[in-house]
């Protein structure tokens, strides 16, 4: 982890003139009385090229966004303030405003931090993704992008690509000194393209995220494939027929499909939803709250994905937590403070959007593990019902547990077998009832490869995964009666 | 903000705007963006957050020739000004000619250079003391309704936001705003069930928020009514929507006229421009002007002076939302006004909100939504609704609905949409009355 520390210290100290032992000192000083807290140094470079319209639309400048967060605890509160001056006097000034919290919420003694410094393995590059493939280059890609796009099919009458790369470079200076440093890639391909006959028109889309350089991207997912992958989804949509609505069993494809687990179970599960009594999960423990056959777990340390790093946003390293095993509820994704709230070790997972926001809790990637059905007789068990492979996205309402995720490409499945495409569906469902209606798990468990969460006005990168599954308790909401 | 920190601003944007000239600008601008905020959320009666903040922004435009680009930074060091304006002029050469992005003639600049004439500032201090008894009075308030179990945090916060902009033909802008605003949500516990009830208002002054009595009220209200729901109704039935969840379909409008969008032929609206596109009842306006509207301007993004327009006319689209490139491109350059939207109205009509709804035995009436299916290439909506039944022309409040699936195609609900004569300012810059859709797909 040497090259982290030599790349923030040119970034945070070198250039700024700051002398990061008396920044130390500032902030040690600054949360002596504090029952925790810490200053976060961020500086996130970002660069995307973007083609649409048959043309380039924007060639990558890369932008800056650089700023401290300074956060005090107190109790069970926090205060928290934040700017973009990186200078000592800014630091100083800002955080002498925060301590005013203590009169408000009174200490209640300093949260544990592990003692031990943990060598942690590399879980991705420190390699700077803005500097892998020229300008030059992926402009020239996009335009080949476009031209293979448009000539897939003669319905192509749109066509959207980017790709963008960006470095988000993190120190985190914690209340007993101790100094956290990480350098973060993330790069992005991302397809979409519109598709007209006669008065109909439809869209499709693919995007692969995660955290390494294009070229490594590339390596495992040619652009290719994604425009295929998006002119699959927008054709097949041309000639889907209304979906049915009722209590119809649903299959969901492996992969992306887990933004069913994401929204059921994941927002139900942080800590900090739970510890304030408003999540549908609270105070379930080691009460069955999903089939025999479900285990769902978050996981914060898994090479290369969207949703890892190397420690979260207050300096905790990240992990495997099993949240749900064979049904039965082990325990909630975990911020510091909600961990200390609720007298339990913490995750790693107290994350943030950027330095100017407080962490809280949030998922890493989420996914259930495979089980031990064969994928095809999963779809071969289902008499009428429905098979969706894409999805748009989700919301849930944690308190009452009632969620929303809606397919962007889905079938119909007639006496076993996969039939016609479907559209306009809605699927809703309640997290506790529909999990424990999950009757078959299949073993072809797969991540999905875009995804951003977000709660609170923040957005962060996330991963989910899942093998095939199928369930009840889901309500499909079409146009069509069933 | 003082005198001396705009001139200080000037001073950095002129610095800005010297460095692109000597990178080869043809034509520069450059614009720095700063807000002061403050804001503290109480729960349980204790102040669990405060958080103060001071952010700044920089965003730099050159054009050489017909090629140009921007680039955003928020750092007014001169290494990393420097190192930006040479990154952007690298990018500007990378990019092909585009004669459409030539700036606004000068002739048709905006003689109006600020948004004094709005009202858009307000010059009592919120103290941090007067937040915290806001948030207190607000969860005091919504937990004294009979049934309400917990409280989920109340928030108060105020800002002052400074924007300024100059450009290499000397032509600058100042936009100066302040907001306050205040809200509460709560958990009504039942014998297996937890629902969730919330309020919020936001203004430009401080006085004009609902009260925190009032929010605390219905967010407790609608916590309590919102207990134990029971099953919709399964088929095609109106629906009728609360006039602030109805904001959400008159953004679903805007986006699908925007310019963007329609010349790129990525929306159902693409064709629809002088065609019937609401029901012949309804009339939309969008007014810039709106004294102490929350996005009310004089000027548009590109510069040039800003007036109320008239969207729909008795159901009938008459313009579009887009910039000067999009118009340009679009053929509609000479159009009255080239800008983005800003206060949206859908202009109430004449019945009241019982009359509206007097007519229908069985609907539903929505006051949450959930979910992202809305597809406005196809027009399809499809969301999860949060409400009550209606049964002979009539609200049941005793009849609370959750997660329902409503779906139609966004061209039909605007053609069969009315309104009431409730229309609702208290939040957002977005207003409708309560909106009824017919025939749309319950499950």
């Amino acid at each position: 982890m040497s090259d982290a520390r030599r790349i923030t210290d040119q970034f945070f100290f070198a250039n700024t003139g700051m002398d990061p032992d008396r920044v130390t000192k500032l902030v040690t000083s600054a949360l002596r009385q504090a029952d925790g807290g810490e200053l976060y140094l961020q500086r996130v470079m970002e660069k995307s090229s973007a083609f649409s319209d048959g043309r380039l639309v924007s060639s990558a400048p890369p932008s800056l966004d650089q700023g401290f967060g300074f956060r005090f605890i107190s109790g069970e509160s926090a205060s928290y303030a934040h700017s973009s001056d990186l200078s000592e006097a800014s630091i100083k000034k800002l955080s002498s405003t925060t301590k005013a919290i203590r009169n408000y919420s009174p200490s209640t003694g300093r949260v544990a931090v592990p003692s031990t410094s943990i060598i942690l393995p590399s879980y991705y590059t420190e390699n700077n993704p803005l500097d892998d493939v020229s300008d030059a280059d992926r402009i020239k890609m996009l335009e080949e992008i476009n031209e293979y796009a448009r000539a897939a099919d003669s319905r192509v009458i749109q066509v959207s690509a980017s790709l963008a790369s960006s470095w988000d470079v993190v120190t985190i200076i914690r209340h007993d000194g101790k100094r956290f440093d990480d350098v973060r890639p993330m790069s992005q391909v991302s397809v979409s393209l519109i598709v007209k006959d006669g008065d109909r028109k439809e869209q499709g889309s693919a995007s692969v995220g995660k955290r390494m350089t294009l070229t490594n991207i590339f390596a495992d997912h040619s652009w290719k494939s994604l425009v295929d992958k998006a002119l699959h989804q927008a054709t097949t949509n041309l000639r889907a027929m209304p979906a049915p609505s009722g209590d119809l069993p649903v299959v969901l494809g492996n992969g992306w499909a887990a933004v069913m687990l994401h929204e059921s179970v994941g927002h139900g599960l942080e800590g900090d939803a739970a510890r304030k009594g408003a999540s549908v999960y609270a105070g379930m423990v080691g009460q069955k709250v999903a089939s025999d056959i479900v285990t769902i777990i978050d996981q914060g340390n898994i090479g290369d994905e969207r949703g890892s790093l190397h420690f979260d946003d207050e300096g905790m390293p990240t992990q495997k937590t099993t949240l749900i095993e064979n049904g039965t509820l082990q325990g909630y994704m975990q911020d510091s403070v909600s961990a200390r709230i609720m007298g339990v070790a913490p995750t790693g997972n107290g994350r943030r959007e950027r330095y100017n926001y407080q962490p809280m809790t949030r998922m890493t990637t989420t996914y259930m593990a495979p089980g031990e059905s064969d994928p095809a007789e999963i779809i071969a068990s289902v008499k009428d019902g429905i098979y969706a492979v894409q999805f748009a996205g989700g919301q849930v309402d944690t308190v009452s547990g009632d969620y929303v995720f809606a397919p962007t490409l889905a079938f119909r499945i007639r006496d076993g077998k996969v039939a016609e495409p479907i559209k306009n569906a809605v699927l809703t469902g309640n997290g506790p009832q529909s999990m424990r209606q999950v009757e078959m798990v299949g073993n072809d468990l797969e991540l999905g490869t875009t995804g951003m969460c977000g709660k609170a006005g923040q957005s962060v990168p996330v991963g989910v995964g899942q093998p095939t599954v199928k369930m009840r308790g889901i309500k499909v909401g079409g146009s069509q009666p069933s | 903000m003082a005198r001396k920190e705009i001139q200080n601003i000037n001073d950095t944007l002129q610095q800005a705007l010297d460095l692109m000239k000597q990178a080869g600008a043809d034509y520069a601008a450059a614009s720095f963006s700063t807000h002061q905020e403050t804001q503290v959320k109480v729960r349980n009666d204790v102040v669990e957050s405060l958080e103060t903040s001071k952010p700044i922004s920089l965003d730099l435009y050159m054009r050489i020739g017909d090629k140009s680009e921007s680039i955003e930074l928020n750092s007014r060091s001169a290494n990393d000004l420097h190192d930006s304006v040479a990154q952007l002029a690298a990018a500007v050469r990378r990019m092909p000619d585009n004669i459409f992005d030539r700036p606004v003639d000068s002739s048709l600049i905006s003689k109006v250079r600020t948004n004094r004439s709005l009202d858009l500032i307000d010059r009592t201090r919120v103290s941090l003391a007067t937040m915290i008894n806001d948030a207190r009075a607000m969860e005091a308030a919504a937990l004294a309704v009979p049934g309400v179990s917990l409280s989920k945090g109340g928030t108060a916060g105020w800002y002052k936001a400074l924007s300024v902009s100059l450009n290499s033909r000397s032509e600058g802008f100042v936009r100066e705003r302040t907001g306050s605003s205040r809200g509460i949500a709560v958990i009504a516990r039942g014998a297996d069930d937890q629902r969730t009830g919330g309020e919020h208002s936001s203004a430009v002054y401080y006085d004009d928020l609902m009260s925190a009595a009032e929010i605390g009220r219905i967010a407790g209200i609608e916590a309590v009514q919102s207990l134990n729901p029971g099953k919709a109704l399964a088929g095609n039935f109106p629906v009728v929507f609360h006039s602030d969840i109805g904001t959400s379909l008159l953004g679903h409008f805007a986006s699908a006229i925007s310019g963007g969008a329609v010349r790129k032929k990525t929306s159902f609206l693409t064709d629809a421009m002088d065609q019937a596109v609401f029901a012949p009842e309804i009339n939309i306006i969008d007014n810039p002007h709106l004294l102490r509207g929350l996005a009310s301007t004089r000027f548009s993004g590109s510069g040039m002076a800003t007036e109320p327009m008239s969207v729909v006319e008795k159901g009938v689209l008459k313009t579009w939302f887009m910039g000067l490139e999009d118009a340009r491109r679009l053929g509609l350059e000479k159009a009255r006004q080239i800008r983005g939207n800003s206060n949206l109205t859908i202009e109430p009509g004449v019945l009241s909100q019982a009359e509206l709804i007097a007519d229908i035995k069985e609907g539903l009436f929505v006051t949450g939504l959930m979910g992202q299916g809305i597809d406005l290439t196809s027009g399809q909506y499809s969301r999860a609704a949060t409400g009550f039944w209606i049964k002979d022309g009539q609200i049941d409040y005793s009849r609370p609905v959750a997660n329902a699936s409503i779906s139609a195609n966004l061209k039909d609900m605007f053609r069969n949409m009315s309104v009431a004569n409730d229309l609702n300012r208290l939040r957002g810059s977005a207003a409708v009355p309560t909106m009824r859709v017919e025939g749309m797909s319950i499950a």
